[in-house]
């Protein structure tokens, strides 16, 4: 355990009912960090926050905190402060009661509590709301009550578990921002749960993926969305989605190549020395442009579908010669494209993908 | 225009339920209010002829210089009932609470075991209480009936709550635990507070069986001192003679304060307090 390490789980292992939710979950949270646990429905990541936090016990393995073993503690000894999904506000206390609720189990100081009050409700525009009930507040407001309510807190950790499903879409980008804004302002460490890519590549200093209980892939969101280990994180984020188009690497004297159908690709660098075998080729939709120098052309597609949303726009189309594999591709709005339409597309050398079919397993030689 | 004659329709309706539910509480107000009792009154449209107090005046011995013995029995009605009311919702509670949130080994058994001392009427159980608070040396003593009152009332108020703190949020308690509070610590200043409405529904109801109880206070209580009030009322009506007017006197008397109760609980009795705790 490092010196600036703020939370430790180690081999973290949790069964409802005999079935392993979580198999063998190692992961540490330095100090000052926001840590996202991203995942399908179902994956854990539910079950590892709380896990975190002390409301469920695990199976076996061990929870560390600023260089203790928690794992026998209960929540309200571990110094943290929980968000939830459905805020969980008390109905029958006031805001100004609902934030004063843990500072006064605490025994806190009145005027202490008044200060942390005025600080918090200051940081999250909740001053003309203190009095009110929150079946007396909207959506919006009672999320940022249940901010507040960590807030005051002053917690070594924040514990998010999907605070913004419950928002509408504009909101839900706003209040993702106000949420990093404060992280960086408090200087706590933040694990934070979401299924939803966009806030889990847009808040995390470190991107955790959760696949069927076990991580699947951590590290800084880039490194996964370019360097993922596998086809299903690959999937997962970004949107639209990746292509993955079924292809076959082939050594001939005149070079080697990847064949999609009747299509070519060559084989990027980094892959090194590939035996003939079956590969997935993923391509995501800003890889495929329209063919130029640059990006020599690879394939044609014939539109089926354009959509514009201002500022860029997707098509959608079937690769000829290669079965008429639906393929989805990003291009500026400059371009005017009509369904039913050829379009020459280029890849540039660098950017392909690959996996191998059976196990999903990116193909990349480097560690 | 077809909105004015539906609207019309439905008040006919109401007002029509509501003087047919009306329509005998109209016979016992004639009743009381009558001198000469059952005598009076038109055959269709109860009304008294001659207007009197004459039976309140019975009923609460007010004419018969039996006042003090009167108010003692009314404040007997009253501790009996409300002493049954708190000692059976603070039992309840964190029985129901258990029940409703946490898993034990013989948590099915027990929850049958509740639902199986439903099916017997308490006159059933007259005889063995009998002998139990006489043992106890509780025969005549408002304590007896309490711990009577309050053990049959148990197992509705359990399923009752049971049912309320089901349908409070987990989230709720896990909030406060987070925030510093013990299960117990949650459990008073969350969890009861979020279920006051049903607290106050169950506490009702465990006061109104007590008020309305007559078999075992009759049973169990033997001095005009310790009597509660339905057995006072009882006594105007009978074997020999039947004083309907001191009768229908008596129960207005004896309804007031539920009707008082009802009045100031109808706030909590009404308001969804966990609407607005979660999800928007
Ligand atoms: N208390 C519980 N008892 C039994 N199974 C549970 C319990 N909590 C969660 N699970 C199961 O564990 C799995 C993971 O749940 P969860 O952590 O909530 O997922 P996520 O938050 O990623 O959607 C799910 O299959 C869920 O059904
Ligand atoms: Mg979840």
């Amino acid at each position: 355990m490092t010196a600036s390490s703020c939370c430790e789980v180690r081999n973290l292992v949790k069964a409802f009912d005999r079935t392993n939710v979580l198999s063998n979950v190692n992961l540490t949270m330095l100090s000052g960090t926001f840590t996202v646990l991203v995942g399908a429905s179902g994956c854990g990541k539910s079950t590892l926050l709380r896990t975190v936090s002390g409301l469920e016990s695990p199976t076996s393995g061990s929870i560390w905190m600023g260089g203790r073993d928690v794992t026998a503690l209960p929540p309200k000894d571990r110094d943290i402060a929980m968000v939830f999904q459905s805020y969980a506000l008390y109905p029958h206390l006031s805001v100004r009661e609902n934030l004063a609720f843990g500072l006064r189990l605490r025994r806190t100081m009145d005027a202490e509590i008044n200060i942390r009050i005025a600080e918090a409700s200051a940081m999250l525009g909740l001053a003309e709301l203190l009095d009110r009930l929150p079946r007396q507040l909207s959506g919006g407001q009672r999320q940022r009550v249940a901010m507040g309510r960590a807030i005051v807190r002053r917690p070594h950790m924040f514990l998010f578990d999907e605070p913004l499903s419950n928002l509408d879409a504009a909101l839900r980008a706003e209040v993702r921002v106000d949420i990093r804004k404060l992280h960086d302002r408090m200087g706590g460490t933040t694990l934070y749960v979401t299924h939803d890519q966009v806030e889990a590549m847009t808040l995390a200093d470190t991107l955790c993926l959760l696949r069927g209980g076990t991580i699947e892939q951590i590290g800084p969101p880039l490194a996964l969305f370019d360097q993922p280990v596998s086809r299903y994180v690959a999937e997962f984020l970004g949107s639209p989605k990746i292509n993955c188009l079924d292809g076959l690497v082939v050594h001939s004297p005149s070079g080697s190549h990847i064949a999609i159908g009747k299509n070519t690709l060559a084989i990027p660098n980094r892959y090194g020395q590939l035996v003939e075998q079956a590969v997935t080729v993923g391509l995501r939709p800003h890889h495929l442009v329209p063919a130029s120098f640059d990006a020599p052309q690879f394939g044609t597609i014939l539109v089926t579908f354009y959509e514009a949303l201002g500022f860029e726009s997707y098509v959608h189309g079937t690769l000829e010669g290669a079965d008429d594999t639906t393929v989805v591709m990003r291009i500026d709005p400059g371009h005017r494209i009509a369904r039913g339409e050829s379009l020459a597309v280029g890849i540039r050398a660098e950017h392909p993908l690959l996996f191998d079919p059976k196990t999903g397993r990116s193909l990349d030689a480097r560690p | 225009m077809k909105q004015h004659v539906k609207a019309l329709a439905v008040h006919t309706l109401l007002v029509g339920a509501v003087l047919y539910a009306l329509y005998p509480v109209l016979w016992v107000l004639t009743v009381a209010f009558s001198r000469d009792g059952l005598g009076e009154g038109g055959f269709v449209l109860p009304w008294p002829r001659h207007m009197s107090c004459v039976n309140f005046a019975i009923a609460t011995g007010a004419g018969t210089g039996k006042s003090a013995l009167f108010i003692r029995q009314l404040v007997n009605s009253l501790t009996v009932s409300g002493a049954t009311a708190i000692l059976s919702v603070a039992i309840a509670a964190p029985a129901a609470y258990a029940l409703a949130r946490m898993q034990f080994v013989g948590k099915r058994a027990g929850l049958s075991g509740l639902m199986l001392t439903q099916m017997f009427p308490t006159v059933a159980s007259a005889v063995p209480l009998y002998f139990i608070l006489s043992q106890l040396h509780l025969l005549d003593r408002r304590a007896g009936l309490v711990v009577a009152y309050s053990a049959s009332a148990l197992p509705f108020a359990i399923f009752q709550l049971k049912a309320a703190f089901e349908a409070i949020p987990v989230e709720l308690e896990e909030a406060a635990m987070v925030d510093g509070a013990t299960r117990f610590v949650a459990f008073v200043s969350v969890v009861l507070p979020a279920a006051r409405p049903a607290l106050a529904i169950t506490a009702l109801f465990a006061f109104m069986s007590a008020w309305n109880e007559f078999v075992l206070a009759a049973t169990l209580m033997s001095r005009e001192e310790a009597f509660t009030l339905p057995v006072v009322l009882q006594r105007f009506v009978g074997e020999h003679s039947a004083a309907w007017g001191p009768f229908a006197a008596g129960s207005i008397v004896v309804s007031i304060p539920v009707m008082v109760i009802f009045y100031i609980a109808q706030k909590q009795l009404l308001s969804g307090l966990t609407a607005g705790s979660v999800k928007g």
